[in-house]
């Protein structure tokens, strides 16, 4: 049997990712920020989504993509410790990756390096990175916890 | 699984049931009629007893059987009801609540009801009884259960009034719209919907607010049980207890007010000897107050007891290395040295207070709900503490603020002014820093932009905003006042709660968020970054 699972894939720099459907509460454009004072660069500000804060992520400077794209995209994903958005650079589709489809990142490569990076998608030429949200912006809350703290 | 869930309602239920029971049991001393309050208490071990059985735990239905073969020798009025008989219900009572907690933590816990009861061994006659009475309580049950009210999540209350602050703002935005048409059916429907959306604004305010009366009670038991173990006479008072105030602030003001009335037996009411000598009541007056003033809550608490004693105040802060002489001290800057933290008054640690948290907890929980305590005292005749509140934790008053770009939002309660500053009016140095002369007080400024961040700033002209802070006090120098307005607290994500100088957020009247300041957390950070840097 099959097993098919759903993903929504974006553009961050020249590179394409994706991450399980499940964890995308919705897509918006990019809305009026307030920024936070000192928080960490990747930390973007709060937004104010019908009524509720959210703190909202750049992953394109995260991923130290220097791109400013012509339209950028909130994703508004579900966190463990609540709802949170990622600004990309343009979100592309939804995908159904069958798990054939779905390898494991190639040891040595530079992917390989990121903890961040759970796997890869491959049909025909395209290559996509699986990216695991939570890893890639819970290193920098730690960083927000501690700058506060020094 | 159902068992699990028949044993959590229970507790659930019982809980209300053991609270009743601590009410009538602490009436039952006062009141003349005892036989109706006792069948009170009667009914509600009878209660216990048969939902516990019945549900399985059987371990605390035993306890209440033994309890109430323990209560039928008194129920006829044979025997007298003596102070030590009542201690002892108050005390099953407790061992009850006790079991309640532990089963809630874990439904199969084994709790220790390790009390015996002196009273006769159940006899067959006591058995009949209590099957004749079985038909009574359940009778009196249903003509007493009409309680309309429904328990509700607090979380889904909150939602509630996140989902209502949000409709506020999109009023205001659409009134503004309006105003732009002139269409003038439009207008009066905006209007009439403006209208109905204030009112449930107001009402969905009012599902936060909880009847002070679960809480008083347990002050009058911990009065009762704190002047029994002094052997002091306590005559406690309450009044507007009818009061209802937010879920939040009851919480937390629960233990430090607990606090301040075991103080007040303990360290300000005299022993019953010297309130003869100096022709006081035996009975030492408390008097805790509840009352709404000016958009506050205010919680005052008097005692007539011996007052605080300035002298030994002060040697104490001394011997405690608070301060180095007393000189020069007002009397109220004396009073706020029991607030500091390591002070105590009573030399000697007693059962009842002083076992280290002190008064200075029960500041920092005052304030931390965005509120002050003050205490006035005459010696030898009593003191009083007032407690000043925010009505509700979760809108506040605040003042919208403007630096380089972005608004913030900094709440009433944190300011005491406002004044104008230019160039003139400050001095500055490079070891004082910079100061204003506020009517001959020289007050440390602290320019907005730099404590968020923004080194390059040297803008000396703007608002002054003179922070109402206990530890420090000291003037915000912000771009301009943009005016005010009630905000709907929001809580920020996990993610930035390492940011303690940010009490939350709040939308704005254009549909933008804006942080909320914390402006003697703010010095803080400022006062360590300086000394680091020094």
């Amino acid at each position: 049997m099959k097993i098919t699972q759903k993903f929504l894939s974006f553009i961050v720099g020249n590179e394409c990712f994706a991450i399980p459907l499940l964890k995308v509460r919705e897509v918006i454009g990019m809305p009026d920020v307030t920024a936070i004072p000192q928080a960490p660069n990747h930390v973007v500000g709060i937004i104010n989504l019908r009524g509720q804060i959210i703190t909202i992520f750049d992953l394109r400077s995260r991923l130290n993509a220097n791109t400013k794209g012509e339209q950028p995209t909130v994703i508004i994903c579900e966190m463990p410790f609540g709802q949170m958005g990622i600004i990309v650079d343009l979100v592309s589709s939804v995908l159904s990756a069958e798990s054939e489809q779905i390898s494991e990142v190639p040891p040595g490569s530079r992917a390989a390096s990121h903890d961040f990076i759970t796997s890869i998608y491959s049909k025909d030429d395209e290559l996509i990175l699986m990216l695991d949200v939570e890893r890639v912006i819970g290193r920098d809350i730690k960083v927000s916890h501690t700058a506060s703290a020094a | 699984m159902e068992d699990n869930e028949i044993k959590i309602g229970f507790l659930e239920e019982g809980e209300q049931v053991i609270e009743e029971m601590e009410t009538l049991l602490l009436d039952l001393e006062l009141t003349a009629d005892k036989k109706e309050t006792f069948d009170g208490i009667f009914r509600a071990v009878h209660n216990v007893k048969g939902s516990a059985k019945a549900v399985g735990f059987d371990q605390l239905g035993a306890f209440c059987h033994d309890l109430e073969t323990y209560l039928l020798v008194y129920k006829n009025g044979d025997q007298p009801l003596t102070k030590e008989v009542i201690n002892r219900l108050l005390q099953s009572r407790d061992i009850i609540a006790a079991a309640f907690t532990a089963y809630k933590k874990d439904l199969n816990a084994n709790f220790d009801f390790n009390v015996s009861f002196d009273g006769e061994e159940s006899t067959e006659e006591s058995t009949e009884t209590d099957i004749s009475t079985t038909g009574l309580v359940v009778s009196k049950k249903t003509t007493n259960s009409n309680d309309t009210s429904v328990r509700v999540n607090l979380q889904r209350v909150d939602k509630l009034i996140n989902a209502v602050g949000e409709l506020v703002v999109l009023d205001s935005v659409l009134r503004q719209q309006c105003i732009k048409s002139m269409d003038q059916a439009i207008l009066k429907t905006v209007e009439q919907a403006g209208k109905i959306i204030r009112e449930v604004q107001d009402l969905s305010m009012s599902l936060r607010m909880v009847p002070v009366k679960p809480l008083v009670q347990k002050l009058q038991r911990i009065s009762r049980d704190t002047s029994s173990t002094l052997e002091k006479s306590i005559d406690f008072r309450v009044v507007g207890e009818d009061i209802e105030i937010d879920k939040t602030i009851l919480d937390s003001i629960s233990d430090p007010l607990v606090h301040i009335v075991r103080n007040a037996i303990d360290h300000g009411i005299e022993n019953p000897e010297d309130r003869v000598i100096q022709g006081k009541p035996v009975a030492g007056f408390l008097e805790l107050s509840f009352s709404q003033e000016g958009g506050k809550l205010v919680l005052r608490l008097k005692d007539d007891g011996k007052g605080l004693d300035q002298q030994r105040i002060v040697a104490k802060a001394i011997e405690k290395g608070l301060i180095t002489s007393g000189d020069h001290m007002s009397e109220q800057q004396v009073f706020e040295l029991i607030f500091a933290p390591g002070f105590s008054t009573k030399a000697n640690v007693t059962e009842v207070s002083g076992r280290g948290v002190g008064m200075d907890v029960v500041r920092t929980s005052v304030e931390s709900l965005g509120g002050q305590i003050e205490i006035t005292s005459v010696l030898h005749k009593g003191t009083e503490f007032t407690i000043a509140l925010p009505l509700t934790v979760a809108i506040i008053e605040g003042m919208v603020v403007k630096t380089t770009k972005d608004n913030f939002i900094i709440p009433f309660t944190q300011v005491s002014e406002t004044v104008k500053i230019s160039d003139e009016n400050l001095t500055k140095g490079s070891e004082s820093g910079t100061l204003l002369n506020l009517r001959g007080r020289y007050l440390p400024v602290y320019s907005l932009r730099e404590l968020l961040g923004d080194k390059k700033s040297d803008k000396k002209n703007g608002i002054g905003i003179i922070a109402k802070s206990a530890r420090v006090n000291f003037v915000v120098l912000v771009d301009d006042v943009v005016g005010q307005q009630q905000i709907v607290v929001k809580q920020l994500g996990a993610e930035l709660s390492g940011f303690k100088r940010f009490i939350g957020s709040g939308v704005l009247g254009d549909g933008k968020p804006a942080l909320i300041l914390d402006l003697a957390q703010l010095a803080d950070e400022e006062l360590k970054r300086v000394k680091d840097v020094g």
